[in-house]
């Protein structure tokens, strides 16, 4: 029998896989957050269920067959519409425990995903991982991650306290005059200051581009929503249909196919009570968030401007 | 030591090789094992994990002391006769070898 993999042994691991993977290659590929994030003193030392790296999207599904060569599978994405571009897949492998989540973007990063991974690329730093010289992002880089990170979840007092931390320690650097300016550079190329409009206040930043106000009402829903999941993608759906064709979207949006189950729910063991357990689960948690979701949209303005997107990377999209 | 992978083997150890660890091997604790990954491998899907004699061995290939010194080294330590355990020793840098996480040196 095959000794099951610790997480603890298992998360530094992937992120040296994923990333040699890509080396091997000469696909660009940097690691993010996880024990990037740890390097630069912006977190605490942890083990997360996935590890985290950003490609070049024009070589995003090499990259991806070069990792299913290895025996990783792309984990079904849900079959649900999202408010927004998909920042990143998701591989897994049936003998880890961790994830590789790919990204072409992170978000709050508005801008097109390869300039924002010519931006984050431009800062690169080598970091040792489980004994292994790695590509990631530098202080700078993933200071905006970890800052975007942390301000999607708003109401979240592990994340306003995450934000909390990345603010003080980019703060108290030796640099840190020069590293606000080149932040602030890297959140105009990444355009990415309107989500971090606040830290900028905060720090006094002058002289830096009007705010793009779609930006800013798309960051404003994306923080409101993303967290209920597919809903306000549902919602926009039903209400941008026709009304003939708003019972069967209602319908899908309420008992999800199997597939999408099996993803969610991560296996492919699933009896009929288990998924008629989950969907009623997943109702009853629906029912408080729909109401936030709906005041989210209805903040935003008019949802029919809203484009709807597939939950993952298209293939063969830029 | 337990692995789930296929080996390209391209090299037999003998006590006299002087084992070096391969490029591109990652390496991470968890609790007393280490999981050794040979990043190089496609066939290498999962790490490996060893323990005990297997860390000791393994701490001590630096593509500078053959097979036989590491187990003298190692017999010293625990105070028994190298030839009892150069056998054990070989056999497990050819099993390393294997799957391609050492290489001979010599």
């Amino acid at each position: 029998m095959t000794e099951k993999l610790p997480q603890q042994a298992a998360f530094p691991l992937a992120y040296t896989l994923a990333l040699h993977v890509a080396e091997r290659m000469n696909i660009r590929a940097l690691g993010i957050k996880g024990p990037v994030t740890t390097a630069y003193g912006f977190n605490d030392p942890k083990t997360s269920s996935d590890a985290d790296v950003i490609v070049e999207e024009d070589r995003l599904w090499e990259y991806v067959s070069a990792l299913e060569k290895r025996g990783w599978r792309r984990r079904p994405h849900w079959h649900a519409p999202a408010l927004f571009p998909a920042h990143s897949l998701t591989m897994y492998h049936e003998l880890w425990p961790v994830d590789i989540d790919v990204h072409v973007t992170f978000p709050g990063c508005f801008a097109a995903n390869d300039v924002t991974f010519e931006a984050l690329w431009a800062h690169r730093q080598r970091l040792t991982i489980a004994g292994v010289q790695c590509l990631v992002t530098g202080a700078i880089g993933s200071a905006l991650i970890a800052l975007l990170h942390a301000l999607r979840h708003p109401n979240s007092p592990k994340q306003i306290a995450n934000h909390r931390r990345v603010v003080e320690v980019f703060e108290t650097r030796d640099s840190f005059a020069d590293d606000l300016d080149q932040l602030a550079q890297l959140a105009i190329e990444t355009e990415a200051l309107e989500a971090l409009a606040d830290d900028f206040a905060a720090w006094k930043v002058h002289g830096l581009p009007e705010l793009h106000e779609g930006n800013q009402r798309l960051w404003r829903l994306y923080t409101e929503t993303h967290e209920a999941g597919s809903l306000a993608g549902w919602l926009v759906e039903l209400r941008k249909a026709p009304l003939l064709k708003r019972p069967a979207i209602l319908r899908r949006a309420l008992v999800p196919s199997r597939t999408d189950l099996e993803r969610d729910l991560k296996t492919a063991d699933l009896t009929r009570g288990k998924r008629l357990k989950f969907i009623v689960g997943r109702l009853k948690d629906s029912f408080g968030q729909v109401r936030e979701s709906v005041a989210a949209l209805r903040r935003h303005g008019d949802v029919k401007d809203l484009q709807l997107y597939s939950q993952e990377p298209e293939q063969g999209s830029r | 030591m337990q692995g789930d992978c296929a080996g390209t083997r391209t090299v037999v150890l003998v006590l006299d090789s002087v084992p070096r660890v391969t490029e591109a091997v990652g390496v991470s604790e968890a609790g007393e094992a280490l999981y050794l990954l040979s990043l190089g491998s496609d066939e290498m899907q999962s790490p490996v994990v060893i323990r005990d004699n297997g860390i000791a061995v393994w701490r001590k290939v630096d593509g500078e002391r053959s097979v036989r010194l590491i187990a003298e080294e190692i017999a010293a330590a625990e105070g028994v006769d190298a030839f009892s355990i150069v056998d054990d020793v070989l056999a497990f840098l050819n099993a390393m070898a294997d799957v391609g996480l050492i290489a001979d040196t010599s």
